[in-house]
C-alpha cells in the first residue's frame, strides 16, 4: 500500500466565532496529483496554511509523512515545498537572486538554482528582475522556489490563478513533469474544476468548509448521470405532456428527463410526435463535471 | 546555529540594492564628508573660533560637530526609517507566509532579522568612528593648524568608539520598538508616523526629570550627559537594554502566536 502523505483527521477551524473548516478529513497518498477543489471562500486557502503550520492549530490531527504536524514541524517540512495564494517574490532582485536568497537559507549549491531555472523554464529570464517578470513566468518562479530543496510533497494554492491561457497550459505543463519525472507529489488547490480534472489523480471538494466529496478522479467521473435531452418546436407544452409520465426539468436549450433505457427515448419520441410536437433533436448527454461540481457545491 | 547564520547571510543576500542597506553606509559616508568638506574649506574661520584649542580638545570639537548632529536627530530618523524598511521587504513580497514556512525554526527567523537590524545600525556607527578619525588625519595632515596630530590617536579613536557604543546601546530601545511597529504594521504610516510623534514628545519632555523613561530620547540623553567619568553602561543604557529585551521579546510572540497572512 502506498505511504499516506497527507492525512487530516476531523480538523476543525475557526476564526473567531466564524467557523471556516468543519470536520475536514483528507487523505493523500505518494504519487497523487490531489486536486483540492472548492469556489472562493470554501476554506481552502485556511486549508494549506494549516498544512503549512501558519495557522495556529493545537490539535494533533494533521499527519505529514506519517508525523503530527505540531510535534515535528521543522523535520516534516524540510519533505514540502509551497506555493500559497500569489508567489512571494522580492520584486528588487532578479530571478536567480530570488532563488539564492532562499538557497542560502538551505545551504544548497549554485549549481541546484540553474537547474531549478531549467524546470521552470526560466534560464533565459534569469538575471531579470523579478517585478518585470510576467504573471506567469512569477508563479513559475514560485513554483522554481518551492522545488528548491528538492521537497517530496509539493502544495500549491491557486497556482494558475489569474493566468491566461497561456500561462495555465505553462504551470499545467510544469506540474504533470513534475510528477511524471521528479516523483513529486502535489497537493494543488483550485477553483476551476476543468483544470483539476486535467491533471489530478485524486479529487477532494471542498464547500462552505466541508468536503463534500474525496476520491479517485475516475469516481468523481462515475458519478456523472446520463440525461435525455429533448428540443420540440413548443418546449413549454412539452414539458406539461412529459411531465405526467417523467421527471422533467426545462433548461434554457431543451428539456432533460432522467435516462434510463433506449425504450424509454423512443417511448418519449413517440409520445410527442403522437401529440403533433415537432420533435427536433432527442440525445443522451453526459452530465459534465462543471455541472456536477455544481451540484456538489450547492448549499444543502 | 548553522540555520540562524544562514538566514543571517540571506538577510544580507537579499537586502543588497536596498536603501536599508545603503542607508546604513550612505548616512556616516555622507555627514562626515559634509563636515570634513566644511572644515577643509572653512579652516581659517574655524581655527579662529577654536580659540587655540589643539590636540584632544581639537577633536573634540570637530568629532561633537558631527555626533551633535546625529545624535540629536539623525539617528533616531534613521533607525525609524531603517527597521521600518527591513521588515517592508518581507510585507512587499509577501515573504513572511513562505519564511514561516520554511523548515526552520519561527525564532530562528525572527531572531535572524532582529539581529540584522541591529548589524545594520552597528556597521553604521563603526563607519561613523572609522570615517570621523580618518578625515580628522586627513584634516591633520593638509591642515596642520588644527593641531590634531597633537593627540594621541589612539587614545582618540579608544574615547570615540566609546562614545558611539554608547550611542549604540542608548538606540537599542528605539529599534526594538520601532522594529515591533514596522513588524505588525505593513503600511508606511503607522510605524514611520508613531515613531515620529514619539520622537518629538521626547524632545519636548527633554527637560522633564522622568525623561529618561522615553526610550527616544535616550541616545540625544547619552550624548548630552558625556564627559570623562561617563561610564558605558549608565542608568539611561540599562533602560534601552531593558526596552530592547522587552520588545523584541514580545515582537517574537506575536509574530509567532498571530496567525500569518
Amino acid at each position: 500500500m502506498a505511504e499516506t502523505i497527507i492525512r487530516v483527521d476531523q480538523l476543525n477551524f475557526s476564526f473567531g466565532n466564524q467557523q471556516v473548516l468543519n470536520n475536514i478529513s483528507l487523505n493523500v497518498q505518494r504519487g497523487n496529483i490531489y486536486g483540492f477543489l472548492g469556489p472562493n471562500g470554501s476554506g481552502k486557502t485556511t486549508t494549506i496554511k494549516l498544512l503549512l503550520n501558519l495557522l495556529q492549530n493545537s490539535s494533533a490531527n494533521i499527519h505529514l509523512f506519517g508525523k503530527p504536524l505540531n510535534q515535528h514541524r521543522e523535520e516534516v517540512l524540510q519533505k514540502v515545498g509551497s506555493l500559497i495564494e500569489s508567489p512571494a517574490l522580492y520584486h528588487h532582485l532578479s530571478g536567480f537572486d530570488n532563488l539564492k536568497a532562499r538557497a542560502i537559507i538551505f545551504g544548497i549549491h549554485e549549481e541546484r538554482i540553474h537547474e531549478i531555472l531549467k524546470i521552470v523554464g526560466l534560464t533565459s529570464a534569469a538575471k531579470k528582475k523579478a517585478g518585470k517578470y510576467s504573471l506567469g513566468m512569477k508563479q513559475r518562479l514560485g513554483i522554481g522556489l518551492a522545488l528548491l530543496n528538492d521537497p517530496e510533497l509539493l502544495i500549491l494554492d491557486e497556482p494558475t490563478n489569474g493566468l491566461d491561457p497561456n500561462g495555465i497550459i505553462e504551470v499545467r505543463n510544469l506540474l504533470k513533469k513534475l510528477a511524471l519525472e521528479h516523483h513529486k507529489t502535489i497537493f494543488i488547490s483550485s477553483h476551476l474544476l476543468a483544470e483539476v480534472e486535467r491533471i489530478a489523480t485524486h479529487v477532494g471538494i471542498l464547500f462552505d468548509g466541508k468536503l463534500r466529496f474525496e476520491g479517485k478522479i475516475e469516481e468523481l467521473q462515475s458519478l456523472k448521470s446520463i440525461v435525455i435531452c429533448i428540443e420540440t418546436n413548443n418546449n413549454q407544452s412539452a414539458l406539461d405532456l412529459l411531465n405526467v409520465n417523467f421527471a422533467v426539468t426545462n433548461t434554457d436549450t431543451c428539456l432533460r428527463i432522467p435516462f434510463e433505457s433506449l425504450a424509454q427515448i423512443a417511448k418519449i419520441n413517440k409520445l410527442l410526435v403522437n401529440n403533433g410536437f415537432e420533435v427536433y433533436s432527442l440525445y443522451k448527454e453526459k452530465k459534465d463535471l462543471e455541472s456536477l461540481f455544481l451540484d456538489l457545491t450547492q448549499p444543502v | 546555529m548553522k540555520s540562524f547564520f544562514l538566514s543571517l547571510r540571506s538577510e544580507f543576500f537579499k537586502s543588497r540594492n536596498t536603501l536599508a542597506f545603503w542607508g546604513a553606509i550612505i548616512l556616516p559616508l555622507f555627514l562626515c564628508t559634509v563636515v570634513f568638506l566644511g572644515y577643509y574649506f572653512k579652516a581659517d574661520s574655524i581655527i579662529r573660533g577654536m580659540k587655540g584649542a589643539n590636540g584632544e580638545a581639537a577633536w573634540f570639537q570637530y568629532l561633537s560637530i558631527i555626533l551633535g548632529v546625529m545624535g540629536s536627530l539623525l539617528l533616531p530618523m534613521y533607525l525609524i526609517f531603517m527597521t521600518y524598511s527591513v521588515n517592508n521587504i518581507e510585507h512587499k513580497a509577501e515573504t513572511w507566509k513562505s519564511l514561516f514556512s520554511l523548515p526552520i525554526p519561527k525564532f530562528t527567523v525572527y531572531t535572524s532579522k532582529a539581529l540584522y537590524t541591529l548589524l545594520l545600525v552597528f556597521i553604521s556607527l563603526v563607519l561613523f568612528v572609522v570615517l570621523s578619525i580618518a578625515y580628522g588625519l586627513i584634516l591633520g595632515k593638509i591642515k596642520p593648524d588644527f593641531h590634531f596630530m597633537d593627540a594621541d590617536i589612539m587614545d582618540i579613536t579608544s574615547k570615540t568608539s566609546k562614545i558611539y557604543l554608547k550611542l549604540f546601546i542608548a538606540s537599542l530601545g528605539i529599534i526594538s520598538i520601532q522594529f515591533f511597529f514596522s513588524l505588525i504594521w505593513q503600511d508606511f504610516m503607522k510605524p514611520m508616523g508613531l515613531g515620529f510623534v514619539l520622537l518629538v514628545v521626547s524632545m519636548i519632555a527633554l527637560k522633564w526629570e522622568y525623561s529618561f523613561l522615553i526610550p527616544y530620547s535616550l541616545p540625544l540623553k547619552s550624548i548630552m550627559g558625556l564627559s570623562k567619568d561617563s561610564v558605558l553602561f549608565d542608568k539611561e543604557a540599562w533602560i534601552s537594554i531593558g526596552y530592547a529585551i522587552g520588545f523584541f521579546t514580545l515582537g517574537y510572540f506575536v509574530i509567532t502566536k498571530r496567525s500569518v497572512k
